[in-house]
């Protein structure tokens, strides 16, 4: 196999935007939630979530997009939790948002043993087809053929995401509350308000990111189906320092390591130029080069002022 | 955290969570509760026990009427 076949080749970028579509929709929501400065780290949990919500409710015979709602539903819950621990109480955020995690995968997985309590093949269901009628389109068609809606949404949600933080008066009030929460109490905003309805938002968009993996990517339910890919889309957001745009970025160039990564394990035959490794060395590849982008990109990150720092109405 | 930061309590919590878990795949041999149910104990004692370091701050003081 050639660099330039590989390259060239459709089923390749086909499995790259594949890939990426959880990350950018995670990724924008951890990304929600940090503007309005709060860390969210049950992102991987309410992942977890909201696979397995998206996946039930479709399991049980609602429509798919019904199934993404409540993904979405599910993950703003926990969501939800995660903000009343950390907006009013202002308790440690790191802690907290792990404890959703824990709380998050374990109550999913306790779920998915209450309702299926001896399966040892996962029971299935029909998950969206890929978009066939775009092949028409040149250049991108064949590419895009091979997706389903959830990336369509994932890809729509970058720009709509980035107008509303940069061009509306929430948007606006909600960088604020993550930079200057103070002052923008002073402009008689509720802080605690934005920041809890920021984070709802966030975690609702990290269910649909988990939703994605049951019913786009796979057709099942299966423990550890995250498997790492919320903390993935937290370094991410560093990465794109808190800018939408760079956020689909990251979030692609990730998904190109990993599919090369995925190729370089079935291939075989390794591509010239690249030693031959035992194939668990490409499979560090995408978290070594992540590692290696937070170092160059981290230092000149303009992060949000606010973040992390729980506010207290009156203190200073 | 359910330690509370004190070296001691980490004896406390680990026998408080091994005790969980062994006590999950008890009973899920018992009567096939899925052995999960002990994550979710302990992730749901962990936001407890973080809540409750917050009201540990506060005294409640009785007013003398």
């Amino acid at each position: 196999m050639e660099w330039m076949d590989l390259l060239s080749s459709s089923a390749f970028w086909v499995a790259v935007l594949r890939l990426a579509t959880p990350l950018i929709l995670g990724t924008l929501g951890v990304l929600l939630c940090e503007r309005a400065g709060v860390l969210n780290l049950g992102i991987e949990g309410i992942m977890a979530a909201g696979a397995f919500t998206g996946w039930l409710v479709v399991y049980l015979g609602a429509p798919l997009y019904v199934g993404v709602l409540a993904a979405a539903l599910a993950g703003a819950v926990f969501g939800l939790l995660h903000a009343v621990l950390t907006v009013p109480l202002g308790l440690s955020q790191h802690v907290s948002g792990l404890g959703v995690t824990l709380l998050a995968t374990s109550l999913s997985y306790f779920a998915y043993r209450v309702t299926f309590p001896s399966v040892n093949t996962p029971p299935t269901i029909t998950p969206f087809a890929e978009m066939k009628f775009l092949d028409g389109i040149p250049l991108i068609g064949p590419v895009l053929a091979g997706q389903t809606p959830m990336t369509l949404i994932a890809l729509a949600a970058v720009p709509i995401l980035a107008w509303v933080l940069n061009r509306t008066p929430v948007g606006l009030a909600i960088r604020m509350v993550g930079e200057n929460p103070a002052a923008a109490e002073g402009q008689g905003l509720s802080v605690t308000r934005l920041r809890i309805g920021a984070i709802v938002a966030g975690s609702a968009l990290m269910g649909v990111a988990g939703s994605f993996l049951t019913l786009a990517a796979f057709n099942a339910f299966f423990f550890n189906m995250v498997n790492g890919r919320g903390w993935v889309c937290v370094a991410l957001v560093v990465f794109a320092s808190w800018r939408p745009g760079k956020a689909l970025l990251g979030a692609l160039i990730f998904a190109f390591f990993d599919a090369l990564q995925l190729r370089l394990q079935q291939g075989g035959a390794a591509l010239p130029g690249l030693p031959e490794l035992p194939y668990q060395v490409y499979l560090m590849l995408p978290y070594i080069l992540s590692i290696l982008a937070l170092v160059v990109m981290a230092r000149r990150a303009a992060y949000p002022q606010a973040l992390m720092k729980p506010y207290r109405k009156g203190e200073r | 955290m359910l330690a509370g930061l004190h070296p001691l309590g980490v004896i406390l919590a680990s026998i408080f969570v091994a005790g969980m878990l062994v006590g999950a795949d008890s009973m899920s041999r018992a009567i096939a509760v899925p052995n999960y149910i002990a994550d979710v104990i302990v992730a749901t004692s962990l936001l407890a026990m973080l809540v409750a370091t917050l009201f540990a701050q506060y005294r409640l003081r009785r007013n003398r009427a």
